[in-house]
Order: C-alpha cells, then structure tokens, then sequence
C-alpha cells in the first residue's frame, strides 16, 4: 500500500517570540515493514538550525532553533510511504517462555529487548494494571493470543473519549477513570505487558483517516496515532497491537517511532522565549495513493 | 515500617575502629603530635574557640546563602577536632579513589556509547536501562575538548572494625564538598594555629590551583581567555554557599539558569556588553534539570538547547549529565568484575558489602540472613532504607513478599559499625570535662581529572554519623562536619612541577561586563526598595492621622485623599478605600494592610530574594542593614493583632533603614553598571510612585485642594525643605512645582527623569549599544510645559484633570521604559548579535 501523509502542526502567539527551540520527531520510519518514497519537512520561519540525527532508540529527530522574532511557527511534514507489512505468522510461544527469557537472573540474551520490561515515566509498573493484563495470560497460552484478547478486551473495557486526558496521565487515574485516547490505552497496555514480564514498546504514528470501504471507522486519523509493540519471541520478532482500534496492525498504519512511552517520541516539543499564550492547530492526513 | 537507626546507639562502640587510640589504649601514631598541645588547651579556652568558629561559619552561611529566615533550618557546624590520616594511609585510600573514578569513567563512556557491557553480560541490563539516572538524549554525545564524562568524583567512605576504608557510596553526579573543605581547614587554622604549627597538615591550594588549571584545559576554544562558568541551580538551592564560596576560590562566574542562553549552537552568558560565549561549564545542577528541551521537561533550572549545544562539541559540561548513573548503590557488586575486564587491575577501594537482589544466588544470601542487612533502592543514591530486624510481623511479611515480587529493585547492604573518631563539638562543648566523645564517622573524599590523570584532594570532609545520616550525602544543614587532616606533604611535592609548568593563565571572568541578571537584580532591588519606602511613608502618614484622638474635618480630609493614593499605588484595595474613614472597617484595614497586607509581604520577600541574588555586589554593610530590615519585617508577618504605635515605629524603623541604605548606596558603592542599574530602578519606581501618589492625594472634593497639596509635599518628604523656601501654608502651584519640576529638589518628579535620562545614556555608551528609542525627553517636556501653564491661582477642576492624565502618561511611560531596560540588558532578546561589536551596521539594524 502507498500512503501520502500530511501532518501540519501550526502554533500562533499572542505576543511575538525572540527565541524558539524544536525538537521532532515526524518523520516516519524507513524500515519495519515500510518504506520512505518522498519526505519533506517545511518549517516557517526559516530556522537558524536545523539538525537531524538518529535517537537512542534508532528514530529519526530534528532539531530545530528559531533565533528570529516570530509570531507563528509551523510545521508541515509531507510524505509518501510503502508499507507492506504482514501480520504474525502463527500465535507464537507460550507468553511464559518469553517472560523467562527476559528475566533470565539479570541476564538476559538481548538488552535492547528487555529494555522494554522495564518501568518507564509514563508507563511505571502497576498493580491494577498488571493483573488487569493478566487474565488474558493464563498458563500456556500462546502469546499472540493472549495479546489479541488483551487488545480485544481495552477495546471494549475503556471507552474512546477525546480531551478527558492530557499528556501525562498517568496509568492508574485512566484505570481509575476507564476513559482515554489511543495514548492512554497503549500506555495502560504497555504497563500491563511490563506488569507480567512481557517487554512492550510505545508506537508512534498515523493511521489511515479513511478506511477502504466497507470498513469500519478508524479512530486516531486526526492527529498523531498511538498503538503498540509487543515482543513475541525470537521467531515472531515485534508484532503491533492496536488496542484503540482492536486491530493487529498490518498495512493500516504508518510508523514514527518507536520509544518505552510517550515521552520518548513526543512529535513535537519545544521551549521558546517570550510569546505569552499560544492557540495550537494540528492536522494529519493519510490518503491511499495508487502504486 | 521501621527506619534503620544508624545513630550512635545502634554502633557498638567497642567493637568498632577506634581512629584515636589502638587496643591497649595508646593513642595511634598520627593523633600523638595533636593530643599533645591538645592536652595544653583546657576546656573554656576550647570552648570559646568552638563558639567563634561556629559564630564564623553561620556567618559566612547567612552571608552567601539563602538562608532559611525564620530560623527553621539549623545550621551546619564544625567539629574543633579532625580526622587524622597518617600519610601512608591516605596514599592508599587516594589510588583506591583515583582507580574508581577511572573505572567509573571508562564504565559511563562505555554505557552511553557503545554499550558492550550489556552485550557481553558485564552488567545487568536493568541497572542502566531500568535507571532513571540513564538519560537517553546524551546517548552518543561525546564530550567536548577531549574531557571525560567523568569529570569530578567523590566518595563517601567508612572504615571497618578491621581498619580497613569501605566505599559506602559512589558520587558522580555533582559532588559538593571541596568548598566545605576549605572553609573548613580556613576555620580550623584560625582556632587552633598552635596545633597547625606542630603538626605537618597537607595543605589545600595545590589542589586548588590544579584544579583551576584544569579546568582551563578542557576549553572548546584554544585562542583567547575561555570563559569557565559554575552552573548552580542557584540561592534556594541548600549547597549554594559551596557554589559561591568555590566559584570565587577558582576564580571563575557563578551562573545560573537566567545567565545563561543558547544561540547559533553555543552557550553564551548574558552580559551588559552582550552575549559571551562560555567554554566550560563544571556543572552543580542535577543532569536531568539541565535542558528542558531535551530533558526534564518542568526544569527551571536548566538551559533550553543545552544538550545539543553539547552533541556538537560547543560546550565542555563537567561532569556530563547522565552521570548520575553510576552512582546507584546497585553497581557496587558488580565493579569488581568490571575492573578486571576494564583496566585489568583488582579494585583497591572496594565497597561495603552489597547485594543487588535481581539476581537469585544474591536474593537467597539476603533472604537466608535478612536481618543482618539494611535494604533500600537500587538506583537512589540517597535511599531511605529499611532494617528487617526493626520491622513488626505484619510489616515484616509485607516487606518479604515485596522483596520477592519485584527483587530487582532492592539492594541490600550488610549492616557495618563505622569507625569512631575523638569529637568535640557544641554538644561536646556543653557537658563540659575535658573527655572527648568517640563518634561514628563517614569520610567523604574526593578526586578531579585533568589531562588523563586523576588527582585525590588531600584531606575531605568527614561527616557525624547521627541518627539515620549515613545515608545522605548532606553536608549542609544541621550536620557536624570535621576536617580531615592528611599528614604530610606528598600531594604538593607531586602536583608543584605541574603547576611551575603550566603557569597560571587569566580566566576570563565577567568583571569586565556585569552578567545581565545581576543588573536586573540590582534593578529590581532599587524598584523593590523605593516601593517599599513610598509605601511606609503612605502608611506612616495615614496612621498619624488615624491615631490622632478625635478626628477633625481636616483629617478626615486627608484621609480620603491617602486612601485614594495607597490604592493608585497599590497597597490596599478597592473595598477598603471605598470605606468610610472613621470606620472601624478602614481602622483594622489599614493596620492589616501596613503589617501583614499581602502587597507589603510581596514587597519585603522581594526584597529579600533580590538581596540574595545580587548578594556579590553588595557591600556587608549593605547586605546587613537589608538583612535587619527585611528580618524585622518578616517577624510582624503572622502577628494576628497589633498596637498602632508599634506598626508606627516598626514602619519609621523601615524608612530609616531604607535611608540608611540609601546612603550606602550613595557614598560607598562603586559608580560601575551595577551602581547605575540599582539607581536606575529606584529612579523609575520613585518616578512612578510620585505621579500616582500625588495623582492619588489629588483627588477629593473640591475646595480642599490644600489638603492635597500638604500630604503630596508630605509623600514627597519635601515638606521642611518646602517650608524653608516658602513660608507659608502649601500654595497651589509652588507646592506642585516644588514636587514635580523643582530641579534643585531631589524628590521632584523631574530630577528622577534627568537622572534616568543620564543614566541610559550612559548605559548605552558603556554597552556599545545604540540609544534606544527615547522615551524620557517627550515626558520631560510635557511636564514643563503643564506646570508653565499652571496660573498663579488656577485650582480649577480642568487643569487639574488635564494634570492627572499627564501624570498618568507619564507613569506609563516608566512602566514601559522599565520593560524596555529589561528587553535591552537582561533578556538579550532586542539583538541577538551585540556581541559583535566590531560590526555596528548590523547592531543598528537588530535596534530599528
């Protein structure tokens, strides 16, 4: 499939801005089932610096300063992108043997996988959470297939409500709440996959806006999207799971990156000097394109 | 659940390590030349130098610190007698320290470059990637001019009953200590110069003065004088005396967040000059605080671009942030290990028993014997920790299952008995006898490197061990410290062809231009203390007038015409000048307001902060009569009621000290930039104060104009020079001309406007910046020309509101030179390139 994808981020200050300093990270993954045919970043006013470079967790970043008065700022991102991306083959080991794999007394085979068991800022361990995740892992059960009825289960547990949750809510208040968006769901996913052992990554990206028809409505098409990434085993690699939408993720969804939570591939931030208040408008589009 | 108690009750005195005297009761060589002048010295002469020193350090404290000002905190104290370390010894403990670091270094660069550690299993995977000290955005950033990511490294270090040095804790984030050395060992040679001229103590300076070499040599720019800065989170933070105190030992700029801006990719410091570039930052601020772009978003205390400023090399940071990772009480069992395979030597120094419990062999040895440990957090470097042995049964089972549920994030320590050294402190002091008391000591020593070596400071601070104080790092409130006295001279002896080989360059410091947040502390002093005293007067004048018995017609004239005025200025609120004068509304309003009013507690805090910030350009006698000032404020806060007479006197008490530092100002502070900006702030605040005061007293019913006029002379305090000129009861257009354009008047609105107009001009050519737009000479001439148009004896109601529109135009138009000082000097936000001097074309065309 061949998408063109559009995410404009414009922000309008009340008071001009003397300095402003950017960091992004929008532009999607060239790899993990995907392909990067055209991109193109347009930022106004014409930065001072501009830096690209590789993150920790291998995602593309800019850094961005503005050095000149300004009382707009805005990024657009324009993309083309092949995703070929085919769903698990089989429902994988039983979930234990991956937990032991993890643990393995400290030492486990692949740091860079079990960095992703680990609690993370917005997604720490919790009880509620873990066990919560739990009943879909009952002794033996294929991974994949407990991972499936998890997704399944958030789905229906927790209800799609935008503007009840910010970017810091934490797992338990939307346990507490059973409200949220793609962001709360994947983080109160991962939390619990970390709960039990499993390691979990937090997915940033877009999703198509519409679907092909006849299909059901998407949510996320908006804005930036949220899902997430569940280690399946050596055989099964990463798979994506994503709760808000109850779909295993193939050839829907466009990555960006890749982090333990949001805060680690936050789109957009920024510090600026001056400006007072500011009015935020954000668009994403993903349009099928013909290949 | 139970804290461990680690005080002198739970350590057994006669089994642990007795620094002083050795099993059969003789003292051990080190202490023989100490004890035996010692021993000269009786009781009240020791107790007398203790008290002084002691007076001398919360001095230096109140004087370079923020203390805490209702006297909550207690302060730090020091112990009459160190710890002494015969030579030997210490050559011992100093390659023990020296290998750590090296071994924490090469562990940090591996960790945040290439991680093979974790591939090759020498770490668990856990400690660094589990570790919220391991900041990921400083990932593969290499640190500049070839310095270490380690930079400067301390440990605290505790001695086993069997004599030998155990690390209890590794410190790599920012370690304090050096300053609390010095300041110490210069408050022990004035107590107890007989002592230092019989005993060869190794002296500090050497290390000082390498130190500083150093520091120079990991400059990102090899031409010129680099610009070596202390980066310190700043006066609320409770180590900023060692800030202050160790800036000015190694001659280099204290900054702090407000300095400091980043553009074209470097760091730059403000400065009235303009923006210039720093080198080198030794780094006091926690790492994640460093950079709210990158790291901890809701930092105040960093610089926003900082880290990428430090990914292109621009800026050398000491130590680099993230360095704080290696200091997890989890690493220590595995550094052995890691020193085989990193510097294939066996660790010298090595730490405390410890078990990280992630790991099953580890969680069966602290389970089988859990009540021989002390179990805390894995990562914090300051852990609360828990004492099995002390937990109930209920408590005790929760905490085991705990354990066994997550065990990876505990550590357990064995429980040891630090040494005992000889103490004679306050408390000491106070039982009298001349028996020294043994206590429990921890010794913090520490290292820096400079061009590939490691170099141990020859003495360190030792802490009293007291109540559950092992476990923090604090040297600041309420602990007893004692210097630590390594015999000898070797570190002199080693360091002194180093020093003769690299002679001492100049560090650039900002003597030559003011940093710009001084100024504007120095600025918004001089607005804060001309607030606060046309306030006291304003009050001052309508207690006078409350309190005078029985209330004639004229007081209740001027009364209404003070409420006006303490409104327009903004010391009480609409309400309570809306109220009837004689009502008992107005009464308790008004005293509220004059002792505990929400404005007049903004004002004194105020004061008090900016006092704090601007400290170093303050003279003692300055800093003092503020201090008193602001002190004696600050206790009538909270008082629920209080007598008139007492807020009257306690308000004349303001006036006077305000006066008082007036004249300080006026006769003993330097006519440099700091000078002009504080006069220039009260210039401007004494501009505003007086048309909206004199707006204020102004207004009221017509045919009482009189009434005005006195209290406008009175505000002004231009009435006994008035009197002497004019005779006669305030006459309209003298008493107005006498406050507003009388030249030869110093309180007239006028004379403020000539000052402020010569002091920017001033500024402006001292700065190398082209004048701004003026704003002053259109004021000055509106003003002379109301006044000419005043008739002799034209009261009428026009004029008078053609008068207060001026007026108010005229506050205005300081109000926005304030913001106009501010957007030129403190925020460097007007022209990005001042510091460009050579090319003014482009400086006039950031100005237009």
């Amino acid at each position: 499939m061949r998408y063109a994808v559009r995410h404009q981020t414009h922000y309008t200050y009340a008071n001009p801005i003397d300095l402003g300093f950017h960091v992004l990270r929008l532009t999607p993954l060239d790899g993990a089932g995907q392909k990067i045919v055209t991109q193109q970043l347009t930022i106004d006013p014409e930065p001072d610096e501009f830096v690209a470079f590789i993150d920790h967790f291998g995602n593309a970043m800019h850094h961005v300063a503005v050095e000149t008065t300004h009382v707009l700022f805005s990024v657009t991102l324009d993309a083309v992108v092949d995703v070929a991306r085919a769903g698990p083959a089989g429902m994988g080991p039983a979930w234990e043997t991956i937990r032991d794999a993890m643990r393995a007394d400290g030492f486990p085979d692949k740091p860079a996988i079990d960095e992703f068991v680990f609690a993370s800022p917005l997604a720490a361990l919790d009880d509620d959470a873990t066990d919560y995740a739990g009943q879909s892992f009952v002794p033996g059960r294929p991974v994949v297939e407990a991972l499936i009825d998890l997704t399944g289960r958030i789905n229906r547990d927790f209800s799609y409500t935008p503007n009840v949750t910010s970017v810091s809510t934490s797992v338990a208040e939307i346990f507490a709440t059973r409200h949220g968006v793609c962001q709360d769901f994947s983080h109160l996913m991962i939390a619990g996959l970390r709960g039990l052992g499993l390691p979990a990554r937090y997915v940033s990206g877009y999703i198509l806006t519409h679907p092909p028809a006849g299909g059901a409505e998407r949510q996320g098409g908006d804005a930036s999207h949220a899902w997430v990434s569940a280690w399946c085993g050596d055989e099964l690699g990463w798979v994506e799971f994503d709760p808000t939408n109850d779909l295993i993720v193939e050839n829907e969804h466009v990555v960006v990156a890749y982090g333990r939570d949001f805060s680690d591939v936050t789109p957009l931030r920024g510090v600026i000097l001056g400006g007072g208040s500011h009015v935020l408008n954000v668009g994403v589009q993903v349009t099928s394109l013909p290949t | 659940m139970t804290l461990i108690d680690d005080g002198r009750d739970a350590v057994n005195v006669a089994t642990s390590y007795d620094e002083l005297v050795t099993g059969s009761g003789t003292f051990r060589p080190q202490w023989r030349g100490l004890m035996e002048i010692w021993s000269q010295l009786d009781h009240e002469q020791l107790t007398e130098r203790l008290s002084r020193v002691t007076a001398q350090i919360a001095n230096a404290d109140q004087l370079l610190a923020l203390t805490d000002r209702a006297g909550g905190a207690t302060a730090r104290s020091l112990d009459l007698l160190p710890l002494v370390i015969p030579e030997q010894e210490w050559q011992g403990v100093a390659a023990g320290l020296v290998q750590r670091a090296r071994l924490l270094d090469l562990i940090l660069a591996d960790l945040y470059g290439p991680q093979r550690l974790l591939a090759e299993h020498k770490l668990p995977p856990y400690l660094v990637l589990g570790n919220p000290a391991f900041l990921r955005p400083l990932c593969a950033v290499k640190p500049a001019a070839g310095a270490p990511q380690l930079y400067f490294y301390a440990a605290d270090l505790v001695r086993l009953p069997n004599g030998e040095w155990r690390v209890f804790s590794d410190r790599t984030q920012a370690p304090g200590g050096v300053g609390y050395a010095l300041h110490n060992r210069n408050m022990l040679a004035r107590a107890l110069p007989e002592i230092f001229r019989a005993v060869q103590v190794s002296p500090l300076h050497s290390f000082v003065e390498l130190w500083r070499s150093s520091l120079r040599s990991v400059a990102t720019r090899i031409e010129g004088q680099p610009m070596i800065v202390l980066f310190t989170p700043g006066p609320y933070n409770d180590a900023y005396f060692e800030h202050v105190y160790l800036a000015r030992e190694l001659g280099i700029t204290l900054v702090q967040s407000a300095d400091l801006t980043v553009r074209d990719n470097n760091v730059y410091l403000k400065t009235l000059s303009g923006l210039a570039r720093v080198d080198v930052i030794y780094r006091r601020v926690d790492g994640d605080y460093c950079d709210s772009l990158e790291l901890r978003e809701d930092s105040a205390l960093g610089v926003a671009g900082l880290v990428e400023v430090a990914r292109s090399g621009h800026v050398a940071i000491l130590n680099m942030p993230g360095s704080a990772l290696v200091e997890a009480p989890a690493f220590a069992p595995f550094l052995p290990e890691l020193a085989r395979t990193l510097l294939d030597e066996e660790l010298k120094l090595p730490a405390v028993t410890t078990w990280w419990c992630g790991q099953a062999n580890a969680l069966a040895e602290v389970q089988a014997g859990l009540d021989g440990f002390a179990v805390h957090s894995a990562f914090d470097p300051d852990p609360v920790p828990i004492d099995p042995a002390l937990l109930s049964a209920a408590d005790r089972a929760k905490f085991v299952a705990q354990l066994a549920r997550r065990p990876e994030r505990y550590v357990a320590r064995q429980k040891m008995m630090p040494s005992v050294a000889p103490c004679f402190s306050l408390d000491e002091a106070q039982v009298g006898g001349s028996r020294l008391v043994p206590k429990p000591v921890v010794m913090r020593v520490m290292a820096f490197w400079h061009d590939g070596n490691w170099f141990a400071m020859p003495g360190g601070v030792a802490r009293v061990v007291a109540d559950h104080s092992i476990y923090r790092s604090t040297l600041r409130h309420g602990a007893v410290s004692k210097d630590v006295w390594v015999l000898g001279d070797a570190f002199a002896e080693t360091v002194s062809p180093m020093l003769r080989a690299a002679p001492a360059q100049p560090v650039r410091t900002e003597g030559w231009a003011l940093r710009s947040r001084t100024a504007d502390d120095l600025f918004w002093l001089g607005r804060q203390v001309e607030r606060l005293e046309a306030g006291a007067r304003q009050f001052l004048s309508t207690l006078h007038r409350l309190t005078s018995g029985t209330m004639s017609p004229r007081n209740r004239a001027e009364l209404v015409r003070l409420a006006e005025a303490l409104k327009c200025t903004g010391w009480i609120g609409f309400a309570l000048a809306a109220a009837p004068v004689d009502s008992m509304i107005f009464y308790q309003g008004i005293t509220d307001a004059a002792g505990n009013g929400t404005a007049m507690r903004n004002s004194v805090d105020a004061i008090h902060r900016l006092m704090h910030s601007a400290r170093d350009q303050l003279s003692i006698y300055m800093w003092q009569t503020l201090n008193k000032l602001t002190t004696a404020a600050a206790m009538r806060f909270g008082e629920a009621s209080r007598e008139p007479d007492e807020l009257v006197e306690s308000l004349d008490g303001v006036i006077a000290g305000l006066a008082a530092f007036g004249g300080l100002v006026a006769e003993n502070m330097t006519r440099g930039a700091g000078w002009r900006f504080l006069d220039l702030g009260r210039r401007i605040e004494r501009g505003v104060d007086t048309c909206r005061a004199i707006g204020g007293v102004m207004t009221g019913p017509g045919g009482q104009v009189e009434a005005g006029l006195r209290l406008a002379l009175d505000l002004c305090d231009s009435t006994g020079a008035y009197l002497l000129r004019f005779p006669l009861e305030a006459h309209f257009t003298h008493a107005l001309k006498f406050v507003l354009t009388d030249r030869a008047n110093p309180r007239a609105l006028l004379y403020q406007l000539d000052q402020i107009e010569h002091h920017l001009r001033a500024q402006a050519a001292a700065s190398h910046i082209p004048p701004q737009q003026p704003i002053v000479p259109a004021l000055v001439e509106q003003i002379e020309r109301a006044v000419l148009e005043l008739g002799e004896n034209d009261q009428s109601d026009a004029l008078l509101a053609d008068l207060f529109v001026l007026l108010d135009r005229v506050a205005d138009g300081l109000m926005s030179l304030s913001e106009q000082v501010t957007r030129v000097y403190f925020t460097h936000t007007a022209s990005p390139h001042l510091m460009d001097f050579s090319s003014r074309q482009i400086l006039a065309k950031a100005a237009t």
